[in-house]
């Protein structure tokens, strides 16, 4: 199985025009270096492992609790900011996902509130996080 | 999912790990004997670290980075103050030292020889697995490695279902989100996803709580000695310390390479205080990819070299002292003219260490981990069998 590395995701969450005029005279804003931030607590910073060969996307390297728990926390972390709707993530996965009744099923629950504050979070972090979605 | 080969492969090498738990050494009823590698990023400096006493071309060499107020430990050899823990534990039979020891490399880069001290072999790069990983997979150690580190170390891999600690900033996702992962994974044949999910939720509160401060170094031993003391936790810890590279300041009693011996001597406190009566069935190694040059640069630092240093703490410590084949610091001594010269593979002493704590014939670890390379067996030499 090859993981979906962070470069991908950093491309993903490319930030608006507003947040990328830089000046180059200042360092960049805490907002400008907010996906900065947030992809070191995802533990994958792009281009700073430490070894000078890359993020490997192979399982085998991968593969640990706390990176899988680093996911977790952050697709409920982004989607917080994400502004998204329960319909637009139906819709975007619909275009994309062949089982997507499958993939949709396990968010859609009788009880709503199981899923608790920042119940889109916690869809999201699901989602993000589904065998198919950490797949390439 | 559809039924490849290659699931086919995956699906069929998670059941076999899963019998291999039941096989485990532990399993049987013996002792549980805790193995803690601290790896030392950047090259710690073994003759800060172990100064020899009186040395007159190390004085005239080094003079702003000789270590005034040591800690003698026998005719030849004394300790930096900043590991005192060591030297308390050297008084109590518990810990040793070896001296002018190295991995084979002899390149100066930290990527290749951090690559090569993780994995053991010669040529960078070219193994994908550490020596660890793989000397637990002979020992059946599946399941019972513990990093202290993100992302996971390369020398524990080799081995399936290791678990690694190293607090996020946020709280876990609620409780359904772990649920409903795990069934979706174990419904799309993601056994190793499956398992990793299994560890997630079998961590204690203290570890998806975590408080403030919970990262750095005291923090981490506590959490691993709580586990490492248990008899159902696991017995091989790894630890991951950076910062070790001081090309300029380098300072003596006190500086940059005393406040990182320092932090190696914090996590050995800490483990020592809270692994309580297990401290006796433990074993604590340094790995670290290259000692330092002899000469003080122009900015009072060293350079990368080659001979360096392993602290050695625990219980199965057969007796203080400092092993070595000491080469000596004179100019013609000297590897290029410029290090201390390594007369002791390391891999040796980590090939015995392992041999002692899983309860695996050396010779066996020897042919398996570290392909038959000519490693002596130093079980007898330094550790209780």
């Amino acid at each position: 199985m090859v993981f979906t590395n962070s470069e991908n995701v950093w491309v993903e969450l490319a930030p608006t025009s507003e947040q990328m005029e830089y000046n180059f005279k200042t360092r960049p804003t805490d907002l400008q270096r907010k996906i900065y931030f947030r992809l070191e607590e995802l533990g994958h910073l792009p281009y700073r492992p430490q070894q000078p060969n890359g993020w490997s996307d192979l399982q085998e390297d991968w593969i640990s609790p706390e990176l899988l728990i680093r996911r977790l926390i952050f697709a409920k972390g982004i989607a917080f900011s994400m502004k998204r709707t329960e319909d637009h993530l139906q819709s975007v996965i619909e275009k994309n996902f062949d089982n997507h009744d499958k993939i949709m099923k396990r968010i859609k629950v009788q009880d709503e509130k199981i899923f608790g504050f920042n119940a889109f979070g916690n869809k999201f972090s699901i989602i993000a996080n589904s065998p198919e979605m950490l797949k390439v | 999912m559809n039924c490849t080969r290659r699931n086919f492969l995956i699906g069929g090498s998670a059941s076999v790990f899963l019998t291999g738990i039941n096989f485990s050494s532990k399993a049987l009823g013996k002792d549980k004997k805790n193995l803690i590698i601290i790896s030392l990023r950047g090259g710690m400096d073994g003759l800060t670290a172990i100064p020899v006493i009186g040395d007159k071309n190390l004085m005239k060499q080094r003079k702003k980075l000789i270590i005034e107020d040591t800690l003698k430990l026998n005719s030849d050899f004394a300790l930096h103050p900043k590991l005192h823990t060591f030297h308390d534990l050297w008084q109590n039979n518990q810990a040793a030292f070896v001296h002018a020891t190295s991995i084979p490399y002899t390149g100066r880069s930290h990527f290749d020889g951090q690559n090569l001290m993780e994995s053991g072999g010669k040529v960078p790069y070219q193994e994908k697995t550490g020596w660890l990983g793989r000397g637990m997979m002979v020992a059946n150690y599946v399941g019972e490695g513990l990093a202290l580190a993100l992302p996971m170390p390369l020398l524990l891999r080799g081995v399936p279902l290791n678990d690694n600690y190293y607090p996020a900033k946020g709280g876990l996702p609620s409780n359904i989100v772990i649920k409903s992962l795990s069934s979706a994974y174990k419904e799309s044949g993601e056994m190793n996803l499956q398992m990793v999910m299994d560890i997630i939720q079998k961590r204690p509160l203290s570890m998806t709580t975590p408080g403030k401060g919970a990262r750095n170094h005291r923090s981490l031993a506590k959490e691993a000695a709580k586990l490492l003391r248990v008899e159902e936790g696991p017995s091989v810890a790894v630890f991951d310390l950076d910062g070790f590279d001081t090309h300029a300041a380098q300072g003596n009693d006190d500086g940059l390479h005393a406040d990182h011996l320092k932090e190696i001597n914090d996590i050995v406190e800490e483990l020592r205080e809270n692994l309580g009566d297990s401290f006796n069935n433990t074993l604590i190694l340094t790995l670290t990819e290259f000692g330092r040059t002899i000469r003080q640069n122009g900015g009072n630092g060293t350079e990368h070299g080659w001979g360096g240093a392993i602290l050695m703490a625990g219980g199965l410590i057969k007796t203080p002292q400092v092993f070595t084949d000491w080469p000596g610091l004179k100019k013609g001594d000297l590897f290029e003219g410029r290090d201390l010269l390594s007369t002791i593979d390391a891999r040796a002493i980590y090939n015995s260490a392992m041999a002692i704590c899983f309860n695996v014939d050396p010779e066996k670890l020897r042919q398996e981990v570290f392909w038959g390379e000519d490693l002596q067996d130093l079980s007898e030499k330094l550790f209780k069998i």
